[in-house]
């Protein structure tokens, strides 16, 4: 792993079913300098995340066994992780989903397709935030 | 009557005996005469279809005809000497007397028309006629026309099978006059009719719920019971409830119906793209047995109820399919994209190593290209989501004028490039309540079309204003035109005009019909005037928000594009 340019090296779970947008997101976060866990299904993110405690979340929508809306639901439930910065990812573009993500408590929604490194400066950004006070940064 | 004839003999002739005999004769010739009209008006009186019944001073029956004794199902020695009008009016079963009905020996009536003549001799009222008909197959044949037009307006304005089938039962039973329980059955996946919807009047609901309750936990299968009888057979069928207590194999919940006093029940199928989809049942006190009449409209029923279903039926699976390709063409083909794009922008920044300018140069036109395609099944989702009217609009207050100078911008760099002057006019500053993202998309269609449609040397103009109640915005240019044959054409998804082909101008054939379509899901028009090789003018008209707002505030768009 490659060490940051400010050494503010963070722990992140990302998890998508499409392994070439995975190998994407984690390939420009540890560019970045960040540990990276990647995850194939939402059980197995669930997992990843309840096992390393990670700053910040990364997970695709859609994906088998729970999507991530699914996961974002089960985090904000337990203690640890209710106050966990998670981003969604979604290639859809009905509105829906997007709605009942932000009802399920993600912090932040990225459509695909994205600028790996857009995306790379959203997660640095919510993790000051995150730093800055107790609250969550409110949805737009 | 012919013994009590009376006659005289006048005086003068008496002792006379050939006159006498004479007559004699002459009387008798008379007498045959009278037997004879007697014998006529008999006839005359068995033979009309009219009811015809004699009734005394006190009301009691003299005389009735056969027509009368086969509509009241009494013979005259049952009616001779009675009191009849108490027999034949006084309501039973709990029924209201109206005086429009005529209740039969076996219990059940009949609408009846008549009318009553006093006999009168010497100023003394002696008695009175009484004739009538049957005024049920007249009124019936009413119901049965009413009927049909009352079910082809609920298929016309409802929308789902779901808002139709308890609307068509209430139909049926209101309408009809006859059949005071209406059920409908449908085919379950195991094979089986079951009974999905009932109607009763509200008034007789809570007597009628134990056999409602019987019908909808039984199951029958085709062939078996009233309803399977009409499934099986295609065609009406009913069951008289008496004779189903006899034998139940033909009407399993005969017990049930006779406890309400129902005497008779029909079904009739409900046939749709050759196959019975449904099937409806209906139950009354009145009749014992429905009419040839009642079985044709039924039969006749069944046809444009099931074109209905089926045809609901495709809708709900074309629906279903349109849903399925737009989550497809969302999920399936923006995934790989966003692959490309994600690794081609860590090429391009030399993210993971230098490069050549001849990569660069590779790489950027497969970045245009993926742009484009990306662009391609943005605008296919786009038409699907307008197509199916699933597309969400986020209202907020829009100047127009802002949003046009915006798309103005945005259009330089191409216009500069193919040497077209854009021009800006606006006058006033027109607010409409849209969305933004969703308008400025309907903009930067229009001007980019001005451009791609206008050669060298030429110009395009955007003109912003307020006309009365609504905001206008053209975009004219001095491009080729189009010729005025295609008319609306031009805003049909993948239409291209012959001159954009053969030019090989750029595009799908998408841009103006998702304007039209954006445009008309803001309440707004657009038109097309144009002429050959002089231009074209492209006018938006959009309702102005009623009142300018103190201040217009940029939306935040919560997710992030492309």
């Amino acid at each position: 792993m490659v060490g940051s340019d400010n050494g503010d090296r963070r722990v992140i779970v990302a998890a998508d079913d499409d392994e070439d947008i995975l190998a994407l997101v984690a390939f420009r976060l540890q560019r970045a300098g960040h540990e990276v866990h990647t995850a194939r299904d939402g059980e197995q993110a669930l997992q990843l995340i309840l096992e390393r405690a990670p700053d910040l979340a990364i997970l695709d929508v859609r994906m088998p066994k729970m999507t991530g809306i699914d996961v974002v639901h089960a985090l904000r439930r337990k203690e640890a992780t209710r106050g966990m910065p998670v981003i969604l990812l979604t290639a859809s573009v009905q509105e829906e989903s997007v709605k009942s993500g932000f009802d399920a408590g993600a912090d932040e929604y990225i459509k695909k397709p994205f600028s790996p490194f857009d995306l790379v400066e959203r997660v640095e950004s919510m993790l000051e935030l995150g730093q800055r006070g107790p609250a969550l940064p409110g949805r737009p | 009557m012919t013994a009590e004839f009376p006659f005289i003999i006048p005086r003068r002739l008496r002792l006379d005996s050939t006159l006498l005999a004479a007559e004699l004769r002459a009387v008798r010739e008379r007498e045959d005469l009278l037997e004879t009209v007697v014998e006529y008006l008999r006839l005359l009186l068995e033979s009309t279809q009219e009811g015809i019944v004699g009734i005394d001073r006190q009301a009691r029956c003299t005389f009735v005809n056969k027509a009368a004794q086969r509509m009241l199902g009494f013979t005259a020695g049952d009616l001779v000497g009675r009191p009849f009008l108490e027999l034949v009016l006084l309501p039973r079963n709990g029924a209201d007397g109206d005086g429009e009905r005529f209740w039969r020996a076996d219990g059940t009536w009949f609408e009846v028309e008549y009318s009553t003549n006093p006999i009168v001799v010497d100023d003394d009222v002696q008695g009175a006629v009484l004739v009538f008909t049957d005024a049920g197959p007249a009124r019936r044949t009413q119901r049965y026309l009413e009927t049909q037009h009352a079910v082809t307006e609920v298929l016309a304005d409802s929308a789902t099978p779901e808002e139709a089938i308890p609307r068509l039962l209430r139909t049926l039973g209101e309408t009809m006059g006859w059949g005071e329980l209406v059920a409908f059955w449908e085919l379950d996946q195991d094979g089986s009719l079951r009974c999905r919807d009932q109607w009763t009047l509200p008034s007789a609901e809570a007597e009628f719920s134990a056999f409602s309750e019987l019908s909808s936990t039984t199951a029958l299968r085709p062939g078996l019971g009233l309803a399977g009888k009409a499934y099986d057979s295609r065609k009406p069928t009913w069951v008289s409830i008496e004779d189903a207590l006899v034998d139940r194999t033909r009407f399993s919940r005969a017990d049930a119906a006779a406890e309400l006093g129902l005497r008779c029940g029909v079904a009739f199928p409900i046939v749709g793209g050759g196959e019975v989809l449904a099937v409806v049942e209906l139950f009354g006190r009145t009749l014992t047995r429905p009419d040839d009449e009642l079985l044709k409209m039924l039969d006749a029923l069944g046809a444009p109820i099931g074109h209905f279903l089926e045809r609901k039926r495709a809708e709900s699976e074309a629906d279903r399919l349109k849903d399925h390709f737009i989550s497809l063409v969302s999920h399936e083909l923006r995934t790989p994209l966003s692959s490309v794009l994600g690794y081609l922008e860590l090429l391009e920044r030399e993210d993971v190593g230098p490069l050549t300018a001849d990569q660069r140069r590779c790489l950027a036109t497969i970045g245009r290209n993926s742009n484009r395609l990306l662009r391609l099944v943005g605008d296919l989702l786009l038409v699907a989501q307008l197509e199916a009217g699933t597309i969400p609009l986020e209202i907020e207050p829009v100047s127009l004028a802002g949003l046009g100078s915006e798309a103005l911008e945005n259009a330089r760099p191409g216009a500069h490039a193919g040497g077209i002057d854009l021009r800006l006019e606006i006058s006033g500053e027109p607010i409409v309540h849209g969305d933004r993202g969703r308008l400025a998309q309907v903009l930067d269609n229009l001007i980019s079309n001005a451009v791609k449609f206008t050669g060298k040397g030429g110009h395009a103009t955007l003109r912003v204003a307020s006309r009365q109640v609504r905001a206008v915005v053209e975009v004219a240019d001095s491009g080729m035109g189009i010729p005025p044959e295609i008319g609306d054409e031009l805003f049909r998804p993948f239409y291209r005009t012959e001159s954009a082909r053969e030019l090989a101008i750029q595009g799908s054939g998408l841009g103006l019909a998702i304007s039209k379509a954006l445009v008309e899901a803001h309440g707004g028009s657009i038109r097309c005037r144009s002429s050959e090789g002089v231009g074209s003018t492209f006018t938006v008209e959009l309702p102005l928000a009623a009142q300018k707002p103190a201040h217009v505030t940029d939306g935040k768009v919560a997710a992030r594009g492309r």
